[in-house]
């Protein structure tokens, strides 16, 4: 129903209270924020936690949303303080040096200069097509066509440990090249 | 606006890069996340509780009237 629709509209569907349109924004970007927070936090609970409040904020403050601004940048954004504030409530340090993480979080967040995104793309798009063919089929379906580890280790028949150990492979190598 | 394979390939290059550029070995949410974020649209707002006596003072306990009007 929402495959042609994209972000601004359905964006403008969820302002006016559609909960079909927000149900689909946790299908495109639920996977982004809940690994965003895991990364932020270092567990699978918190991550949860922090997932749960960022969308519940953007449900509560979906009529404060200006529609042209870039979603990804909004939600991750509140991610970042979500998960922030529930480790300071928890007198708790994050995973990794908070300068560090400030740093990556914000170069991250404020990735708006489009000639770079456009050579990062182009870049990303080379390491793919590198890739061995069953570690570019495991990015395809995750990234591409956003299912979860589970639904391609059924959709294969193979086991899930293959999936997870096929992506690690596949990102160990996309991050080398990525480095260069 | 339509969102075209195109789109889904954009996406998908994002999420990628940002799962790079962040050190992320991407894991799937648990199962029943979805449910729990979906069922906060059906809460209620919450109303702002107010300290201060409201406009009807009969309808306020005769204990609290008292110490209102101390």
């Amino acid at each position: 129903m929402f495959d042609e629709i994209g972000d601004k509209e359905l964006m403008s569907l969820i302002k006016k209270g559609d909960k079909d349109a927000f149900n689909e924004l946790y299908s495109r970007y639920g996977r982004l924020v809940f690994n965003f927070a895991y990364k932020l936090t270092g567990t699978i609970v918190e991550a949860e936690e922090v997932t749960q409040e960022v969308f519940e904020k953007i449900w509560g403050k979906r009529n404060t949303y200006i529609i042209d601004k870039k979603i990804t940048t909004w939600m991750l954004q509140i991610c970042k303080n979500a998960a922030i504030d529930l480790l300071r409530r928890r007198k708790r340090t994050a995973p990794i040096d908070e300068y560090q993480l400030d740093f990556i979080v914000d170069e991250t967040i404020n990735l708006d200069d489009e000639v770079e995104i456009n050579t990062i793309r182009e870049k990303l798009m080379e390491a793919i097509s590198n890739l061995p063919e069953e570690q570019k089929e495991i990015i395809k379906l995750i990234y591409f066509e956003g299912l979860t580890q589970r639904e391609i280790a059924a959709s294969l028949e193979i086991p899930l440990g293959t999936v997870k150990s096929r992506l690690k492979l596949a990102m160990s190598k996309l991050k080398n090249h990525f480095k260069r | 606006m339509v969102m075209s394979s195109n789109d889904k390939i954009e996406k998908g290059l994002e999420e990628l890069m940002l799962n790079l550029m962040m050190d992320i070995e991407p894991i799937d949410p648990p199962v029943g996340l979805r449910g729990k974020i979906i069922s906060t649209t059906e809460k209620k707002p919450t109303q702002a509780k107010s300290h201060a006596p409201s406009g009807n003072i009969e309808a306020l306990n005769p204990k609290r009237l008292f110490i209102f009007y101390l």
